[in-house]
C-alpha cells in the first residue's frame, strides 16, 4: 500500500512537472506570434483632381500613424492659392472620396470607429456643402464615388449604386463582371461615368494576377501581361478615360489611357514605387509621388513624355493646377503642440521646385477619441 | 491598462473607495452582530445543562497546519481591504498574472476579471468575508466533522482562486517557484486536503508518510523546472546588457514598488547579485529545493530535519529576497508562496525526533503519539457547544461573502455606482420640460404632448457621429431592457444633434444601424434647424460645427423627464471607454427612471 502511494505520488509529480514544461513551451509560441496585417488599399493615398474649374485635393493631416489622430481633408485650389474645404459636421477619420466634375464636388465621408453608414455632402462653386447619405459602406479607393453627368455613381461592398443629385436615395446599377474577373477575384473598388459610354467604367480589385483592372460590362481593357496590380486611380477626362495601375512587384506603374470607345490610345509604364500620392488632370495628365530606389521622386506623365524630379522634403501631396503645372504639398504636423498642420506649396518652373504659398490646415486633435 | 481598473476607471477612485470602505464596514457591524448572537445562544443553550467536554487527541502537525493556514487567511482577507483592491484586482492581479498565459487560460481569466469588473465593490468585499470566515472556521474548529469541514471549504476556495488566476501562472512563461508559480492558492489546498482527512488518519504511519513523499515530489520537479536550461534562470543578461533573468526581473519589480526603504534595498540587492551570479543564485535554489524534496523521501528523522532546515532556509530566503515578503504594492492578495511551503514543510516535517516540538512534549504520555511517534494533543478548551457554535458563526461569515458573489455571477449585473463616478451624480431637479414641434425618421409628428403619462428619456445625438452617440443610443436600448414591462411606459426620445447632418434620411440610416427601427418606444427626432437650435439651448446641447473633420461639437446630457412633463433628473451620459462602464451607465439609468414610473 505503500508504495502503491508512493508511486501514486510521484507519477502525480511527473505530470505536474511535464505540464508545466509543456505549458512553458505554449506560453512562449503563444506570445511569440504575430498577427499578420491584411494590405491595405490605398484610400490614405492622397488623391488630387483638377477639373477645368476646380484643384481639389484630398489628404491626411495629424498624426499619421494613429487613426484617432488622423484627418482627412479637402484642400479646394486653383493653382496658388488653397482653401480647406472639408466638408462640416462629420468626423473625418475614416478618409475621404471626391468626385469632381467642373465645379461640382461631392465627398463621400467614409464612416469610421463604430459607424457603418456612409454620410456624404455636395457642393457647387464653394457654396454651402449639402448633406446626403447612403446606408452602405462606399468602397475605400480614391474613385469610389464619380460625377456624371447624370448623376453621381458609388462603389459599395454589393456593386455601383446612382442617385440621381438628392444624395438620399440611390438605386443598384447592374455592372456584371467579366468571366476573367471572376475567376481572378476581383471585387469592385472604383467607378469612373465619362459622357461617352452608357455604362460606368469599373476599377477592379483582384486577388490573381491579371492583365487588366479595368472594365465595362463584359469588355476587359486589358493592356499588360498577367501580373499582380493595384488601381491607384480611374478617372474620366476630356477625351475618355484613364487608369493608373501599380505594379508592386515590377516597381512600375502604368498610366492608360482609353478613348470614349474604349480603346486604348497611349500606355506609359514609369519606373516607380511605393506610391504616396496621385494627381490626374482633366486633359489626362498624371503626377505620381513615389520612390526610385532610395530617393523619393515626383513624375509628371503628359502624353507619352515622362519628367522625374527629385521631390521636396515632407513632401505629402501631388498637384496639377488648372494650367497643368505639377506642384507639391508639403506638410509639417504638430502633433505634440496639437496646432495647425503647415502647407508649403511648391511648383516645378521646369528648373526647380520653388515655393508658391503657405497655408495652414486646423487639425481638431482629441475630438475623435 | 495600468493603474486602470473596474472598465476604465482609475484603480485609487476615491469614490469607489469610500464605497468600499462603508460597505466593509457595515458587514463589519453584521459580523459583530454575528459574534453577539453566537455567545448569547452558546450562554443560553450553556445555562440549560452542564457543558460537554469530549477532550479530542489532535495530532500536532495537524493542530499545527490548522492554525498556520487559518491565520493565513484571516491575513488574506485583511489584505483584500486595501483600497485599490475593488478597481485593481481584476487587472493588476488577475489580468496580469496571466499575461505570459496561453490564450485559452487568458480567455478563462478573463471570463473571471470581467465578472470583478462588474461588481468590483460587492466581491472585493466577499472576499474580505470569505477569507476570514476560513481562517476562523479553522481555528475554532479543532476536531469532528466542522473541522474536517473547514478543510474542504479551505480546498473549495483555494481551488476556486487557483482557477480564476490561470492555475497560478503555472502554464506562464518562465514560470518558478522562486517567484511565485504554481501559485500560493494551491498549496492552500493542499493543506485543506490534509485538513480535510479524517482525523484518525493522522494517527496512520502512511497519512504523514505519503503527504511528505508528495510534497516532496513537488519540490523536486520545482527543482527540475528550475534547472531546466532555456529558461533563463541560468543567466543574468542578454547581449546588450539588458538584464533578463527572470529571478532578478522579479526582484526589481518587486524593489519598484511603494515599501520601506530597507525592503527594497534588500531585493534590489538580491537583483543585482542574481544578475551578475546567477549560477549562484539559481544554483543555490536548484539544489536546495531539490534535495530537500528527496529528503522528504526518507523516514530518517536527521534527514527531515535537515529538510526542514534547508527547505526552510531557501523559502525565507525566496520570500524575503524575491517575492519582497508579498504584501506590498496596494494589490498584494496574500503572503505569496513561499510562505504556506514553510508551512506545509514544518507541519509534515514535525514528527521527526529530536525536534523542538517533539522535545516540548517529550514528557508527555508515549500513547498519545501518532503513528511517527508526532505527540497527540488534547483540546480541553471549549466544550462541543461553544465549537458547534462557533463553526455556524464562521460559516455565517462566509456566507456573507458567498452569496453576494453567488449572485454577482449569476445575475451579471453591473454596478451602477462605475457610471457615476465617471461622470459628476446625477443631479436632481425640477423643472418644466420646453415645448416642441419635431417628426421622427418616417415623417410622424411629435410634440411635447405626445408623450404625456409616460416617463420621457430625453436626449440628444449626433446621427453621423463615429463612437459616443452610438453607444449612448446602445446604452439606451439595454436600459429599456433592463426595464422589462416597466419599458411600455417609458419612451427614449434622442434630438438630432448636428446642423449638417439632421434630415430624416440620416436618422433612418443611424435607427437601421443600431437596429433600433423596431424599439416602439425609440423616437430619434428632427425637424427645422430653427426648432432644433431652441430645443439645444433649452436643453444646455448647443451644437457646433468645428472646422478640420471634426464631429459635430454638442454636450451628452440625458434628462429625465416624468409623466407630467416635469424635467426631474439631469444625468450626464458621456460614456466610459469599456462595454462595463456602458452596462453601469444602463443599469444607472433605470434606476433613474423607476421611481418615475406612472
Amino acid at each position: 500500500m505503500k508504495k502503491l502511494l508512493s508511486m501514486v505520488a510521484l507519477l502525480s509529480g511527473v505530470a505536474v512537472a511535464t505540464a508545466m514544461s509543456a505549458g512553458t513551451a505554449t506560453g512562449v509560441s503563444a506570445t511569440s506570434l504575430t498577427p499578420l496585417g491584411a494590405a491595405a488599399l490605398p484610400v490614405a493615398l492622397t488623391a488630387a483632381t483638377t477639373s477645368d474649374r476646380l484643384v481639389t485635393v484630398v489628404s491626411d493631416f495629424g498624426d499619421l500613424s494613429r487613426p484617432r489622430l488622423r484627418f482627412a481633408d479637402v484642400l479646394s485650389g486653383e493653382g496658388k492659392q488653397y482653401l480647406v474645404a472639408t466638408p462640416p459636421g462629420m468626423a473625418t477619420n475614416g478618409g475621404i472620396v471626391v468626385a469632381t466634375l467642373g465645379s461640382t464636388r461631392t465627398a463621400a465621408l467614409l464612416p469610421s470607429q463604430l459607424l457603418r453608414f456612409t454620410p456624404f455632402a455636395r457642393s457647387t462653386a464653394h457654396a454651402e456643402w449639402l448633406p446626403g447619405v447612403t446606408e452602405s459602406l462606399v468602397a475605400r479607393h480614391p474613385d469610389a464615388v464619380a460625377e456624371a453627368g447624370r448623376g453621381i455613381d458609388l462603389v459599395d461592398e454589393r456593386g455601383v449604386l446612382r442617385t440621381s443629385t438628392d444624395l438620399e436615395h440611390w438605386k443598384k446599377v447592374a455592372t456584371p463582371l467579366p468571366q476573367w474577373a471572376k475567376q481572378a477575384r476581383c471585387k469592385l473598388r472604383a467607378v469612373a461615368s465619362g459622357r461617352g459610354t452608357a455604362k460606368p467604367v469599373l476599377g477592379l480589385s483582384c486577388k490573381a494576377p491579371t492583365r487588366s483592372l479595368v472594365a465595362v460590362g463584359e469588355t476587359s481593357l486589358a493592356t499588360g501581361a498577367n501580373t499582380p496590380r493595384q488601381l491607384l486611380r480611374l478617372q474620366a477626362t476630356d477625351h475618355g478615360y484613364v487608369a493608373v495601375t501599380s505594379m508592386p512587384a515590377l516597381g512600375r506603374v502604368t498610366i492608360d489611357q482609353f478613348n470614349e470607345a474604349l480603346t486604348v490610345t497611349s500606355s506609359v509604364s514609369v519606373a516607380i514605387g511605393n506610391i504616396r500620392a496621385t494627381a490626374v488632370h482633366h486633359e489626362g495628365s498624371v503626377v505620381l509621388l513615389g520612390t526610385r530606389g532610395d530617393r523619393e521622386v515626383v513624375a509628371t506623365i503628359e502624353g507619352n513624355s515622362v519628367r522625374v524630379v527629385k521631390a521636396p522634403k515632407r513632401a505629402r501631396a501631388v498637384v496639377l493646377s488648372l494650367s497643368g503645372q505639377t506642384q507639391v504639398l508639403s506638410v509639417i504636423d504638430h502633433v505634440r503642440t496639437e496646432q495647425a498642420s503647415l502647407v508649403t506649396v511648391r511648383s516645378w518652373n521646369g528648373q526647380r521646385w520653388s515655393v508658391t504659398g503657405r497655408f495652414g490646415v486646423p487639425v481638431p486633435y482629441g475630438s475623435s477619441m | 491598462m495600468p493603474g486602470m481598473g473596474g472598465g476604465g476607471l482609475s484603480t485609487g477612485n476615491p469614490v469607489i473607495i469610500d464605497a468600499f470602505h462603508r460597505l466593509v464596514f457595515h458587514q463589519f457591524l453584521v459580523v459583530l452582530a454575528l459574534c453577539l448572537a453566537g455567545s448569547l445562544a452558546w450562554l443560553l443553550l450553556s445555562s440549560s445543562g452542564s457543558p460537554l467536554r469530549i477532550p479530542t487527541l489532535e495530532a500536532r502537525p495537524r493542530m499545527f497546519l490548522r492554525n498556520f493556514f487559518g491565520l493565513l487567511w484571516i491575513v488574506d482577507g485583511l489584505l483584500q481591504y486595501q483600497p485599490q483592491m475593488p478597481l485593481g484586482f481584476a487587472g493588476g492581479v488577475l489580468r496580469a498574472g496571466a499575461e505570459s498565459s496561453p490564450l485559452w487560460v487568458r480567455n478563462l481569466v478573463d471570463s473571471a476579471a470581467s465578472i470583478w469588473d462588474r461588481q468590483p465593490i460587492v466581491l472585493a468585499v466577499a472576499v474580505i468575508w470569505i477569507q476570514i470566515g476560513l481562517g476562523v472556521w479553522l481555528l475554532v474548529a479543532r476536531k469532528g466533522v466542522a473541522s474536517q469541514l473547514a478543510g474542504v471549504a479551505s480546498v473549495i476556495w483555494a481551488l476556486v482562486i487557483w482557477l480564476v488566476s490561470g492555475f497560478g501562472g503555472i502554464l506562464a512563461a518562465g514560470a518558478s517557484l522562486v517567484i511565485g508559480q504554481p501559485g500560493a492558492s494551491i498549496l492552500y489546498a493542499g493543506a485543506g486536503v490534509l485538513l480535510a482527512v479524517p482525523l484518525s488518519w493522522w494517527q496512520r504511519d502512511s497519512c504523514l508518510v505519503v503527504a511528505r513523499r508528495v510534497l516532496g515530489v513537488f519540490l523536486v520537479a520545482m527543482s527540475a523546472l528550475q534547472a531546466f536550461p532555456g529558461r533563463g534562470m541560468w543567466t543574468g543578461t542578454d547581449g546588450q546588457g539588458e538584464a533578463t533573468n527572470p529571478i532578478a526581473l522579479m526582484a526589481a519589480e518587486m524593489a519598484s514598488v511603494k515599501q520601506p526603504a530597507a525592503t527594497a534595498w534588500a531585493v534590489r540587492s538580491f537583483g543585482d547579485l542574481t544578475t551578475h551570479a546567477p549560477l549562484l543564485v539559481n544554483g543555490f535554489f536548484v539544489f536546495a529545493f531539490g534535495l530537500t524534496g528527496v529528503l522528504l523521501f526518507s523516514s530518517s528523522p536527521k534527514r527531515l530535519r535537515t529538510a526542514r532546515s534547508l527547505g526552510g532556509a531557501a523559502t525565507v530566503i525566496a520570500w524575503v529576497f524575491v517575492e519582497n515578503l508579498g504584501l506590498f504594492g496596494g494589490l498584494s492578495t496574500d503572503p505569496n508562496t513561499m510562505v504556506p511551503l514553510f508551512g506545509l514543510l514544518l507541519a509534515l516535517t514535525m514528527g521527526a525526533k529530536g525536534s523542538p516540538v517533539e522535545e516540548q512534549v517529550a514528557s508527555e504520555d508515549a500513547s498519545d503519539r501518532g503513528a511517527n511517534g508526532e505527540p497527540l494533543v488534547a483540546n480541553r478548551g471549549l466544550p462541543r457547544l461553544a465549537l458547534l457554535v462557533s463553526s455556524v458563526v464562521a460559516v455565517a461569515i462566509i456566507a456573507l461573502g458567498v452569496v453576494p458573489m453567488t449572485a454577482a455571477w449569476a445575475n451579471g449585473s453591473t454596478d451602477p455606482l462605475l457610471a457615476e463616478t465617471l461622470n459628476e451624480p446625477p443631479q436632481p431637479v425640477n423643472f418644466a420640460s420646453l415645448p416642441f414641434h419635431l417628426h421622427d425618421d418616417q415623417g410622424r409628428p411629435f410634440t411635447q404632448a405626445s408623450f404625456r403619462g409616460h416617463v420621457m428619456v430625453l436626449t440628444f445625438l449626433d446621427p453621423v457621429c463615429i463612437n459616443e452617440c452610438l453607444e449612448i443610443a446602445s446604452e439606451f436600448a439595454v436600459t429599456n431592457e433592463l426595464l422589462g414591462a416597466s419599458s411600455t411606459q417609458v419612451d427614449f426620445v434622442a434630438v438630432a444633434a448636428n446642423r449638417t447632418y439632421n434630415s430624416a434620411t440620416v436618422l433612418r440610416a443611424f435607427n437601421r444601424q443600431q437596429h433600433l427601427e423596431s424599439q416602439a418606444n425609440w423616437h430619434f427626432l428632427t425637424g427645422k434647424l430653427s426648432e432644433l437650435e431652441r430645443m439645444w439651448a433649452y436643453y444646455a446641447a448647443s451644437t457646433t460645427n468645428a472646422p478640420g473633420g471634426s464631429m459635430a461639437i454638442h454636450s451628452d446630457l440625458t434628462y429625465v423627464i416624468n409623466p407630467e412633463g416635469r424635467v426631474r433628473v439631469i444625468v450626464n451620459a458621456t460614456p466610459g471607454e469599456t462595454g462595463i462602464l456602458h452596462d453601469s451607465f444602463s443599469e444607472l439609468l433605470a434606476r433613474l427612471i423607476r421611481p418615475h414610473l406612472p
